[in-house]
């Protein structure tokens, strides 16, 4: 009875807050997880003790006999935790200076002392020195529809060296900070064939799989401290030489905030979104750019994916010394990375704005696993990075704007792709740790991106759009997997072109994205044969064409193509003859060679595989298209300004 | 009046010297040549028949790059090696012809003679060899003091304030400029001595030059900072003209190179005024020295090596 009675006090008092709406009108997510944190950052150790409760909702039909969750923090404990074996380097000299997490008491509603069943796992390697994952096994299982609930004390220490968490001086930023619930998968879910926790360890090359949950968190911190995070500010007390401030968020992946006494603080208003900055002092004069940058990516992303639903962002631009700390995503709160005097011509500042409040669509609201898939977390944002940054910073300009060097976002990851040397060696199907060679980054943005471009130039901007629009509405808020994003892509696509891409779009994704395979696509030849005026042809064509004079000559023109690599795309070819007529082919893309013939009295005067530079995958232009008169004016061009500039050069270093 | 008669006399020497500044010229134009041609070529051959140069148009594209490959490391290979050896190239040189310049401008000069330009030049070969390698390692030395250091330091240290690396590298940068203006005044002084000293060592030309350059320091400093400034002046144009300017068909691009290449005869003739300036300089103080001191101080040697006849205070220099 004392139970039942001890149950329903718990399950209202949590009612009120995780079911209750302070700042959305409406709940997005199913809340299988909700967490109310009491935390104190202690400046002095660098620590942040946390009282904890929170709760995990089964949710599937199994019966679940534990619960796991992640410490991050331990990755940065020792140099055998599987973080640091990845991240090659060894935790600080002074083992004053690592980070750690540590669970002082864990006890369930009953208030039962769980510290006995608590065990590290190391799902992923066997790592027997990792414990950034533990698993609580529980006193009773949990049956389908049963809620687990813990009480949870912890401390936290934050590491010196800044990896995304830390602190340096007086600068804080807690990430992964507290205990947190992997995500149990039934079957089927993402594809699984059984139920289980996923609840990777945390690694160099991967960031974080989550539920949507609430959170209210009372944090206390010196009074002179200015914070930031992800929640909504509810109260802010103080209290003697502390502040206590109240925050509360509602359907987010995770919850990080920071803390400086020196930030400058800006705030903005984009339709019903408060938008807070955080930036140094030094840097206000950026502070404009930082705003109209992610003023752009809400309305771009908005128009062309869904809205953003929350009414409040913050994001910050960390000081040089917390630079460890940028470029990082937690939704609602999101950090750029810039410096001092930045010049306007070189868009580095918008673009990790861009990018990382892209994520609060591309894992935050469709929250993927990018554990497992990253290329559907970071590439899928990198894709839109490009395509915003393209849109408002010109298509030639948007990541340098200056005399000397223009240079676009695309082009930029273009360039990460094709200029790989290992380009080659794996697919995107790979779990983020398991890149080989460094090629992380490469293949889950860069060529990710690239794909989906090249997606876009077959099938058109607007079916594109169409799709993303479409991933929204089935997929937000919930866990999509790569599978459910390609389901999503051929339904539209079927939708907008019927059966021209074919019954589905797995043959680009099979080739591109989890292929191996390179897309190279080269005019071979030019020939342009004059007919001799013994031939019959010329009498038969002199017949069919009245606008025929005796002075014209006849040609058998051929253009030879050849497909090089092994990736087959639909491409255009331009034929464009001297006589100034044009033809554009189709070519389907798939025979090694193709031959398109002429007859007329137009010889060809050049060829262009894609004309419009829409299969972004090809990994060589310049064997895209051949001409009988090539335009050496710009080599003459680089040759001549190489020559003053070297000469400057000379005089410059002798005197 | 002494800064403004000395970039008068220089002048007048430089433009005097036009065919040594021409060798200077033709010296440069071939030796960076010699990088650039292949380059054009292997350019060239990268892209073929490709109409791939359409997206050059502009500039350099990103993609164009990319798509070079192998190419583009061949390229770069070829450029960051051939940049070495220029650069050693241009060095020697210059020292060479600097010896035949710096004798065409001294006063008694009489006008440009080729032969007379190669013998100095010749003469001066190693002399001037020790000026330029010690002025180089004071050169060096000054940069890992003035700038590698402070800027390392700052850069390296985790608790540095925002924006401090900038603050030290704009203010080490501009100690350096301001030590290199002293450092070429000092060089110019050394040599000019060194072409009316035949007969004396390097270092002590060097010597020469450095005491020259404190004791003149007042002259000497605004003459420098002025042909300096005039300079760069010369660069920011040039640099202005190739980023703004990028011509699309061939006729534009040559006259691009014309332009270019007068611009760089330009800054030639600049760096050659600065050395006139400097010699004439140098000669008034030397002048002004003879007269003001007792005649028996001032041997008959000395003023035969500087060209100098004693005149009363009230002739004019020229």
């Amino acid at each position: 009875m004392k139970r039942l009675i001890g149950f329903f006090l718990v399950a209202f008092l949590f009612s009120d807050f995780s079911y209750g709406q302070i700042v959305l009108k409406e709940p997005l997510s199913s809340r299988q997880t909700y967490y109310k944190i009491d935390a104190k950052l202690n400046t002095v150790t660098k620590t942040v003790e946390g009282e904890m409760t929170t709760y995990w909702v089964n949710k599937s039909s199994d019966v679940v006999p534990d619960v796991h969750m992640h410490l991050y923090l331990n990755a940065f404990k020792n140099s055998k935790s599987t973080f640091s074996k990845e991240a090659d380097q060894g935790p600080d000299k002074k083992k004053e200076n690592n980070g750690w997490i540590d669970i002082k008491k864990i006890s369930d509603r009953n208030g039962t002392d769980l510290i006995p069943s608590v065990q590290f796992i190391s799902p992923d390697d066997g790592n027997p020195d990792d414990s950034t994952v533990v698993r609580i096994i529980l006193p009773e299982a949990c049956q389908p529809g049963d809620t687990a609930f813990f009480n949870i004390t912890f401390e936290s220490k934050l590491p010196q060296r800044i990896i995304r968490t830390g602190y340096k001086d007086d600068f804080y930023f807690a990430g992964q900070w507290f205990p947190k619930f992997g995500v149990y998968e039934p079957a089927g879910m993402r594809y699984a064939t059984a139920g289980g926790w996923n609840c990777h360890q945390f690694h160099r090359n991967s960031e974080f799989y989550s539920n949507h949950s609430v959170y209210d968190v009372n944090l206390t911190v010196p009074k002179e401290y200015v914070v930031g995070s992800g929640g909504m500010l509810l109260k802010e007390a103080v209290e003697g030489s502390e502040k206590k401030l109240t925050f509360r968020a509602e359907d987010i992946v995770d919850f990080a905030w920071t803390a400086w006494p020196s930030y400058v603080v800006y705030t903005d208003q984009w339709k019903n979104v408060k938008i807070t900055l955080l930036l140094p002092p030094e840097r206000k004069v950026q502070a404009e750019r930082q705003l109209t940058a992610v003023k752009n990516a809400l309305e771009y992303l908005e128009k062309n994916v869904g809205p953003y639903p929350w009414p409040h962002l913050t994001f910050v631009d960390p000081p040089a010394k917390g630079g460890g700390s940028g470029g990082m995503e937690y939704t609602t709160l999101f950090t750029s990375a810039s410096f001092t005097g930045v010049p306007a011509s070189l868009h580095f500042p918008e673009m990790v704005t861009i990018h990382e409040f892209g994520h609060a669509y591309f894992m935050g609201i469709l929250a993927s696993n990018e554990f497992e898939e990253p290329w559907l977390d970071e590439g899928v944002n990198q894709f839109w990075e490009s395509r915003i940054m393209d849109h408002y910073y010109g298509a030639s300009t948007s990541m340098i704007n200056h005399p000397l060097l223009e240079l676009s976002d695309i082009s930029m990851t273009r360039s990460s792709y094709v200029y790989s040397g290992s380009r080659q060696v794996v697919t995107n199907r790979e779990y983020s740790w398991n890149y080989p060679h460094g090629t992380y980054s490469m293949m889950s943005y860069s060529k990710t991106a690239v794909c989906l471009r090249t997606m876009m130039g077959i099938i058109g901007e607007e079916t594109t759009n169409e799709i993303f629009r479409e991933y929204y509405r089935k997929w937000a808020f919930k866990h999509p997997s790569g599978r459910d994003f390609i389901a999503v892509v051929n339904d539209v696509v079927r939708k907008a072109h019927g059966d021209k891409y074919g019954p589905d779009m797995n043959w680009f994704f099979d080739q591109t994205l989890f292929g191996t395979g390179i897309c190279d696509y080269k005019v071979s030849e030019i020939v342009n044969k004059k007919i001799r005026s013994s031939d019959n042809k010329i009498d038969t064509l002199k017949k069919a064409d009245k606008t025929w004079s005796e002075n014209d000559s006849l040609y058998n023109a051929t253009v030879g193509l050849e497909r090089l690599g092994d990736v087959m795309l639909p491409v255009d070819v331009r034929v464009h003859f001297k006589n100034g007529s044009e033809v554009l082919e189709n070519w389907d893309g798939k025979s090694r060679f193709r031959d398109f013939a002429y007859s007329g009295r137009g010889s060809i005067e050049w060829v262009k595989i894609d004309p419009e530079y829409k299969i972004l995958m090809d990994v060589n232009f310049i064997n895209n298209s051949m001409t009988l008169a090539p335009d050496r004016v710009p080599v003459r061009r680089i040759a001549s300004k190489l020559t003053t500039i070297l000469e400057f050069f000379i005089t410059t270093i002798t005197f | 009046m002494k800064l403004i008669l000395a970039i008068k006399t220089g002048f007048s020497r430089s433009v005097k010297s036009w065919k040594g500044i021409l060798i200077f010229w033709v010296v440069s134009f071939f030796s960076v040549s010699l990088i650039v041609a292949p380059l054009k070529a292997g350019l060239k051959s990268s892209l073929g028949s490709s109409m791939i140069t359409e997206k050059l148009m502009k500039g350099i594209d990103i993609d164009v790059l990319g798509d070079l490959g192998v190419n583009l490391h061949s390229m770069y290979s070829s450029l960051t090696a051939g940049l070495l050896i220029l650069s050693v190239v241009a060095v020697l040189l210059n020292i060479f012809i600097t010896g035949g310049l710096f004798d065409s401008v001294k006063n008694g000069s009489s006008g440009f003679l080729s032969e007379n330009f190669f013998s100095a030049s010749a003469k001066n070969f190693w002399s001037y060899m020790i000026i330029a390698l010690m002025l180089y390692l004071i050169i060096i030395a000054l940069i890992i003091i003035v700038v590698v250091i402070p800027v390392s330091v700052v850069s390296n240290s985790d608790s540095a304030p925002e924006g401090i690396v900038f603050k030290v590298l704009f203010i080490s940068v501009s100690v350096f400029m301001l030590a290199m203006t002293l450092i070429l005044l000092a060089g110019d002084y050394a040599r000019a001595w060194k072409a009316v000293h035949p007969g004396n060592s390097g270092f002590k030309a060097i010597g020469f030059g450095f005491s020259q350059t404190f004791k003149t320091f007042l002259s000497s400093f605004p003459l420098m900072l002025i042909m300096l400034v005039l300079q760069g002046i010369v660069t920011w144009v040039m640099i202005k003209i190739i980023a703004g300017i990028v011509p699309v068909r061939g006729g534009g691009v040559l006259v691009l190179f014309l332009i270019s290449q007068v611009i760089f005869f330009l800054k030639l003739f600049i760096k050659v005024l600065r050395y006139g300036s400097v010699t004439s300089l140098m000669e008034q103080n030397f002048y002004k020295k003879a007269v003001e001191q007792e005649p028996s101080v001032i041997s008959f040697n000395d003023a035969a090596d500087l060209n100098i006849e004693f005149k009363r205070e009230s002739d004019p220099i020229i």
